[in-house]
């Protein structure tokens, strides 16, 4: 059974007004469980708008045609929209500023508070959530939020998410407005949230090299339409696609056209920094193979004269 | 685009109203407005539908926009009108059951009140459907400067004004981004009594007055970084100027008011009612 699957989804914001504003069109889209799904496109192309209907914060503007299903539940039902909720984790673009207890632990607790768990149930949540996002529990869990730096404030935030323990998490970029190291950082908690917490991981990001590296698939939305659905490989080698959507290449794929136009011998389907690395190395070992034959062949004639 | 007007009802379609200058709107509004309270015969009630009937063509707005504002306010006209219908005791007697008396006075005064009601909402809601927010705050500032000679802090009120309608949107798009995060985390806003409503609201209240005030402060620090003072050597990126077209919705408004105070106050002294010569026996 897929985690997600998404069928002829439409949605139109401030329908039958001059104000009308078609976001999504037609979107079919199934994830996997386990999978790790990119979600790309433009500003205004539709991923918030896509992503808040997995757990029913948006409703189908057209249940007949439509359908929102997330491990088995619909997203119309209104009976399982609390047990969809606590399913679905959604870290919004900058989830710190809505954190609003006083502690640390009081605001992670929130989520699991809204399922009702016991008591002890909750504390052993919190302190999980805390230490997977790397919080010592014993050293934040009693500050207060609006004391953190916003790196900290981000995990604080994701921890809340994560105490509910959902199966799928969804992230709208998680990473926006963090320095490289605190962006590293994130990056790779996403990567361990979905080995020990949530297995499915939809995330969207505006940073290529990101969702190169990440994501075993990509999805690029172009007003609101789905206009590519690979593998990294095989969205990004699609040059002209990439540039219809507003996109941009990952760093590694740019590097390597370069090279490739200089002469370089490598192959046109890379979009990692560490396969760009591994090429170049094959490419200048056998180089240096052949510039030592001829070399020899060089030296051979010399001896010859 | 849609971010700019979430609040009031501006409704865009750059007709020949909507360029007017918003001064001139404010103001013949409120000759609108006067005209209302003037009126005594129906032969005015139809002058002012047929005035505001061209308004709306010309406006090219949709009837069904004007007429949502007066559903907004449906429940005081119904009210008002029935307390009218039945509580006017003078005049021909036309229903009586009971101590329910309904005269033919009562009749007359209960439509006239809904239609200078429904003609009065409509007028208003005209200005705010075909001018912005932002512009109706300048026009407010432009016209309330002669009240600076008396030491009032005009400019500081009109930027106060233009800063809070500036902000009303975004208030009101990071409430809703706010709700649909902590809906996310399961937490409900439309269950229990009055008390657990308003505390679990507290979720959504305190980020959004934290942000509130950062922002402020921010925008403060970047006002300042750009030499803002309220001096009144400022002066304007958009200079509103007066056309042909203000001076054309002028002389059509004016024109208006003069008929309903004709009607008032001079036809039926020199034995002209147009009412009768109307409607006749009918009323
Ligand atoms: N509340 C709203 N009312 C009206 N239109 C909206 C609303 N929210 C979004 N839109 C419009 O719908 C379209 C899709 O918006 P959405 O937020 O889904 O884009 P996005 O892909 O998430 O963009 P970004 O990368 O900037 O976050 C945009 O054109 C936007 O202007
Ligand atoms: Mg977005």
């Amino acid at each position: 059974m897929p985690a997600v699957e998404i069928k002829n989804l439409n949605f139109i914001y401030s329908k039958k007004t001059p104000f009308e504003k078609r976001a999504l069109q037609d979107i079919n889209l199934t994830v996997e469980e386990g999978e790790f799904l990119g979600l790309v496109g433009a500003t205004g192309s539709g991923k918030s708008t896509l992503i808040q209907h997995l757990n029913g914060l948006i409703k189908l503007q057209d249940k007949k045609r439509s359908s929102v299903v997330v491990n088995g539940m619909s997203a119309t039902d209104k009976k399982s929209l609390k047990k969809l909720r606590f399913e679905v984790g959604m870290v919004f673009q900058y989830p710190e500023y809505q954190l609003f207890e006083d502690t640390v632990a009081k605001d992670v607790a929130f989520g699991p508070k809204n399922m009702k768990l016991d008591k002890d149930e909750i504390d052993a949540r919190v302190r999980r959530a805390l230490e997977v996002v790397g919080l010592e529990y014993d050293k934040f869990a009693e500050r207060s939020p609006f004391d953190l730096s916003g790196g900290e404030k981000r995990r604080v935030a994701i921890a809340g998410v994560i105490a509910m323990q959902p199966k799928v998490l969804v992230l709208d970029e998680p990473v926006a407005g963090l320095d490289p190291v605190g962006r590293e950082d994130i990056l790779s908690l996403v990567k361990k949230l979905q080995k020990e917490v949530s297995p499915t991981i939809i995330m969207v990001s505006h940073n290529m090299d990101d969702m190169a590296r990440l994501a075993d698939r990509i999805v690029a939305l172009k007003d609101g339409c789905i206009v590519a659905n690979g593998t990294p490989k095989e969205v990004f080698c699609d040059r002209k696609l990439i540039e219809d959507a507003g996109l941009d290449l990952p760093a590694a794929t740019r590097i390597a056209d370069k090279l490739i136009a200089r002469g370089v011998e490598i192959p046109s389907d890379i979009v990692t920094m560490d396969a760009l690395s591994a090429e170049l190395g094959k490419a200048l070992r056998s180089r240096i193979t052949v510039a030592a034959k001829a070399n020899d062949g060089v030296s051979e004639e010399d001896e010859n004269v | 685009m849609f971010k700019d007007v979430a609040f009031g009802q501006y409704y865009p379609t750059n007709s020949p109203v909507h360029r007017l200058d918003a001064r001139v709107k404010l103001l013949l509004t409120l000759l609108y407005v006067a005209a209302i309270f003037f009126i005594k015969s129906y032969f005015g009630f139809m002058l002012t539908t047929a005035v505001l009937i061209i308004i709306v063509a010309l406006a090219r707005l949709p009837i069904m926009s004007v007429l949502k504002s007066v559903r907004g306010v449906l429940f005081i006209v119904v009210f008002t009108a029935i307390i009218n219908l039945f509580f006017i005791k003078d005049g021909e007697v036309l229903v009586q059951s009971g101590s329910l008396i309904i005269t033919k006075n009562g009749v007359h005064t209960t439509i006239k009140l809904v239609l200078r009601l429904v003609l009065l909402i409509s007028g208003a809601s005209l200005l705010a459907l075909t001018t912005t927010p932002v512009q109706l705050a300048d026009g407010l500032e432009s016209l309330m400067s002669p009240l600076k000679l008396i030491k009032v802090p005009v400019r500081d009120i009109a930027m106060i004004m233009s800063i809070a309608l500036r902000f009303i949107p975004t208030l009101f798009e990071e409430t809703n981004k706010i709700i649909a995060a902590q809906k996310a985390r399961g937490a409900c806003f439309d269950t229990g009594n009055i008390f657990a409503r308003i505390k679990a609201m507290l979720p959504v209240l305190i980020p959004l007055f934290i942000n509130s005030f950062r922002r402020a402060d921010e925008l403060a620090f970047a006002m300042d970084a750009r030499c803002y003072n309220a001096t009144d050597k400022r002066t304007r990126f958009k200079k509103a100027k007066l056309g042909w077209g203000d001076l054309i919705a002028f002389v059509f408004i004016a024109g208006y008011f003069t008929v309903i105070l004709l009607d008032r106050y001079y036809f039926r002294t020199v034995g002209i009612d147009i009412d009768s010569m109307i409607f006749g026996e009918l009323l």
